[in-house]
C-alpha cells in the first residue's frame, strides 16, 4: 500500500489537538505555502511487522508508522518532537507515541526468566545475544530521532511505535496529529494531521 | 584417531566455556569513585527488604518517566510495569545469570515521592555466574537524578514563570504540572494567562478547553473558540460529543445540524447527527442517517458502527429504551465509541436490570473498567464490594482486578493483595503480574 502522501497549501486551519479528524477537502497548515510534506505507513499487521522488524510487534500490543518528513521549503529550518506525535482514532481516542527503547523492551524476553535462563547457559547466551543485535538493528536503529531539525531541501524518515489501547480493535481510520512543529527562524509553532489510511 | 577427537572436543568445550562467560561478563561500570552512593537501609515494607532510595519534589507521573528515561539510558531492560502503583521491574540479563531491578514510587508527603531501588542477583550457575553479576542500585539512582536534575520543582516552575511572564514554554511547563499534582483550577488559570499572551496557540488552547469540559465548564470552552473557529468541523464534532456525554442533547443537534447542511456527503458527521438524534428520541431520523451510512458507503469506517445503532433501534422498538438489555447493547456500543461517561450510566442500569448470568457480568465489568480509567475508584468499592463471594464463584476475574486496583488507590495494600489472589483464581491473567507486584507492598 503506497503512503498516503500530504502537501496542504498554506491555509491556517482552526482544529481540534484533541478531536482533530480526516476532514475531507480541508486545507491545512504549512510552514510557507507547499513546505512540510508528511507521507505515513501504518504498520498493524504480523506480516508486514515480520518483514520490517525481523519479530511480532503487533501480538506484544503494539503498532508502527514509517513517517517520512519532507521540508520543501528554501528557508525555513523546522523542528518536531517525537513526543509530539500522537494518533487520534475515529473516536478520539488519543493514543501518544512511546520511546524505541520501550517497543524494544516489549520485544525482549524476561531478565532471569522466558526460556533457556539458566538451563542451558549457552543457548540463552547466544540466543539472547542474537535477539538484542537484531531488535537494535531493526527496532532501534530505524526510529525516528526524539528531536528532528528539518533544514531546507532536507528529508527523514524513521519509525514512531505506539501502544495499542485496550479497546481499540484497528487505527486504519485514524489520524496522526503532529501537535508542533516549530518555524525554527520566527519561533511560530504549526499543526498539522494525516490520515493514517486514503 | 582417539587423541585427536579427544583433542577436537576439549577445544570445542574450553569454547563453550569461553563463549558463556564472555557473554555474561559484567557490563562495564563507571568510574566508581565518580559514583554517588546512596544508604543502604531497609523498606518500611518489609518484603521489598534492604533498599537504596533518593526523595523527588516532583509529581509522580514525571519521577515515573524519569525512571523509565534512566533504565533506556543504562540499557536496562523494563519487563514490568504498574504505573499506578509506580512499581517497575526489569534489569539485565546475561545469559546465565542476570539481575533483576525494581523500584517503586511511594508517596512520602505533600508534593513528594520516594524512589527505592532493589536489586536481586540471578545466577544458574552458582558462584561462577554470580560472579558476573553487579548491583545497580547507585547507578540506576544516580541516572534517575540526573534525568530529573533539569526538572523544576513546582515552586521554581512559579518563579521563573513571575521572571519570564511571556515564556509560553514556561507557562505551558507550569499549566501541566498543575495538573499532574490535580491542581486544576490553578491550571486553567495558568492556561488563561498563557492564552492572554498567546492567543494564538491552539494547542494550548485546547489544553484548557479540554480541562474545563472535565469540569463541566461547558460554556467557558465553547467561549475559547472564536465564531470562524466554530464552524470547523472537528471543533464541532469534538464539542457536540463532549454534548452528548454531558447528555445535553439539544446542544449537541444545534451544533451538528448546520454542519449536517454544509457537509452533506461527510460520514463522520451524518453518523454523529444520527446518534445525537437516537439520544434526542427521533428515531426515524435516526434510522435514516445510519440507513444511508450502510447503503451508500458500506466499507465506510462508520458503516460497521452505524449497522450496530441499527440493531439498538429494532431493540428499543420491540423491547423499549429501559429494558436492560436494550441498556446493555446501548452502553457496549458506547464504552466501543470511547464516550465512556455516558456509557457508564446505561451499563449501571443494564447491570442493576439484568438477571444473574453472563450478560449482567459483562455489563458491570464494562463499568468497573470505565471507572478504572475514570479513576473513580470508590465507586469501583461501593459496587463491587459487597458481591465479592459472588464474582469469585462465578469466575469474574476481571472485576476483582478492578477491585484490587481500588483498593490500590486506597493504598489498602493487604486488600488489594487478596482480591488480586482470587482474581488469578477466578481466571484473571492480568492479576497475576499485580499479586506478584503487590507482594512488595506488604
Amino acid at each position: 500500500m503506497s503512503a498516503p502522501c500530504v502537501s496542504f497549501p498554506g491555509i491556517r486551519p482552526a482544529w481540534l489537538l484533541l478531536g482533530v479528524l480526516l476532514i475531507f477537502g480541508w486545507g491545512g497548515l504549512c510552514l510557507a505555502g507547499e513546505d512540510l510534506e508528511i507521507a505515513v505507513d501504518l504498520i498493524d499487521s504480523k506480516a508486514q511487522a515480520e518483514k520490517l522488524f525481523k519479530g511480532d510487534i503487533v501480538a506484544r500490543g503494539l503498532f508502527a508508522l514509517n513517517i517520512t518528513l519532507r521540508n520543501h521549503s528554501s528557508d525555513i529550518t523546522c523542528t518536531v518532537q517525537r513526543s509530539n506525535l500522537l494518533v487520534l482514532t475515529e473516536f478520539d481516542v488519543q493514543i501518544p507515541a512511546i520511546e524505541a527503547r520501550r517497543a524494544y523492551d516489549r520485544m525482549m524476553w524476561n531478565v532471569a526468566g522466558g526460556p533457556y535462563f539458566g538451563e542451558a547457559g549457552l543457548v540463552r547466551t547466544i540466543s539472547e545475544s542474537s535477539r538484542k543485535k537484531k531488535y537494535k538493528k531493526t527496532v532501534l536503529a530505524e526510529a525516528l530521532p526524539e528531536t528532528v531539525t528539518l533544514a531546507p531541501h532536507e528529508e527523514i524518515s524513521g519509525i514512531v511505535f505506539f501502544e495499542m489501547p485496550a479497546g481499540v480493535k484497528s487505527v486504519r481510520f485514524s489520524t496522526l496529529l503532529l501537535q508542533e512543529i516549530v518555524n525554527e527562524q520566527t519561533g511560530e509553532r504549526l499543526y498539522r494531521q494525516v490520515p493514517l489510511s486514503q | 584417531m582417539k587423541g585427536n577427537k579427544l583433542k577436537k572436543i576439549s577445544v570445542l568445550v574450553l569454547l563453550a566455556a569461553w563463549t558463556v562467560l564472555a557473554g555474561a561478563s559484567p557490563a562495564p561500570e563507571k568510574n566508581k569513585k565518580d559514583q554517588k552512593k546512596f544508604t543502604e537501609y531497609k523498606s518500611q515494607h518489609k518484603k521489598r527488604g534492604d533498599v537504596h532510595g533518593t526523595s523527588f519534589d516532583l509529581p509522580q507521573a514525571m519521577v515515573y518517566e524519569g525512571i523509565i528515561q534512566a533504565f533506556a539510558n543504562l540499557e536496562l531492560t523494563v519487563n514490568k510495569e504498574y504505573r499506578a502503583l509506580g512499581y517497575l521491574e526489569g534489569g539485565h540479563s546475561r545469559g546465565i545469570s542476570a539481575e533483576r531491578v525494581i523500584t517503586w514510587v511511594d508517596p512520602e508527603g505533600p508534593r513528594r515521592w520516594r524512589v527505592e531501588v532493589r536489586n536481586i542477583r540471578a545466577s544458574r550457575m552458582g558462584l561462577i555466574g554470580a560472579l558476573t553479576t553487579k548491583d545497580w542500585s547507585h547507578e540506576l539512582l544516580a541516572e534517575i537524578e540526573n534525568v530529573l536534575a533539569d526538572k523544576p520543582t513546582l515552586e521554581q516552575l512559579q518563579a521563573r514563570v513571575a521572571e519570564k511572564p511571556d515564556s509560553i514554554d514556561l507557562r505551558r511547563q507550569l499549566a501541566e504540572m498543575e495538573v499532574q499534582f490535580d491542581m486544576d483550577d490553578e491550571a486553567v488559570a495558568e492556561y488563561q494567562a498563557l492564552l492572554q499572551r498567546h492567543p494564538d496557540s491552539l494547542r494550548d488552547r485546547l489544553s484548557c478547553a479540554e480541562l474545563l469540559l472535565q469540569h463541566d465548564r461547558l460554556a467557558e470552552a465553547e467561549t475559547l473558540f472564536a465564531a470562524a473557529e466554530m464552524k470547523d468541523p472537528a471543533t464541532v464534532l469534538r464539542l457536540s460529543r463532549v454534548c452528548l456525554q454531558r447528555e445535553n442533547t439539544d446542544h449537541a443537534l444545534n451544533l451538528l445540524n448546520p454542519l449536517a447542511e454544509s457537509h452533506p456527503q461527510d460520514m463522520r458527521i451524518r453518523f454523529e447527527l444520527g446518534r445525537a438524534c437516537f439520544f434526542s428520541g427521533d428515531l426515524e431520523r435516526a434510522k435514516s442517517l445510519f440507513g444511508g451510512i450502510v447503503t451508500e458507503a458500506p466499507q465506510h469506517a462508520f458503516a460497521q458502527y452505524a449497522g450496530h445503532w441499527q440493531k439498538i433501534i429494532a431493540a428499543v422498538e420491540s423491547a423499549g429504551l429501559d429494558a436492560p438489555g436494550t441498556q446493555r447493547l446501548i452502553g457496549e456500543e458506547l464504552h466501543e465509541e470511547a464516550l465512556n461517561s455516558l456509557a457508564r450510566k446505561h451499563l449501571t442500569a443494564a447491570w442493576n436490570g439484568l438477571p444473574t448470568g453472563a450478560e449482567k457480568y459483562k455489563s458491570g465489568c464494562l463499568v468497573t473498567e470505565i471507572c478504572v480509567d475514570q479513576e473513580a475508584y470508590d465507586d469501583i468499592v461501593a459496587m463491587v464490594q459487597p458481591l465479592v463471594a459472588e464474582l469469585k464463584k462465578a469466575k469474574q476475574g476481571d472485576m476483582l482486578l478492578h477491585l484490587a486496583l481500588a483498593y490500590c488507590h486506597q493504598r489498602d495494600f493487604v486488600k488489594a493483595r487478596e482480591t488480586a489472589k482470587a482474581a488469578k483464581k477466578a481466571g484473571c491473567k492480568d492479576a497475576k503480574i499485580l499479586e506478584s507486584a503487590l507482594k512488595y507492598y506488604i
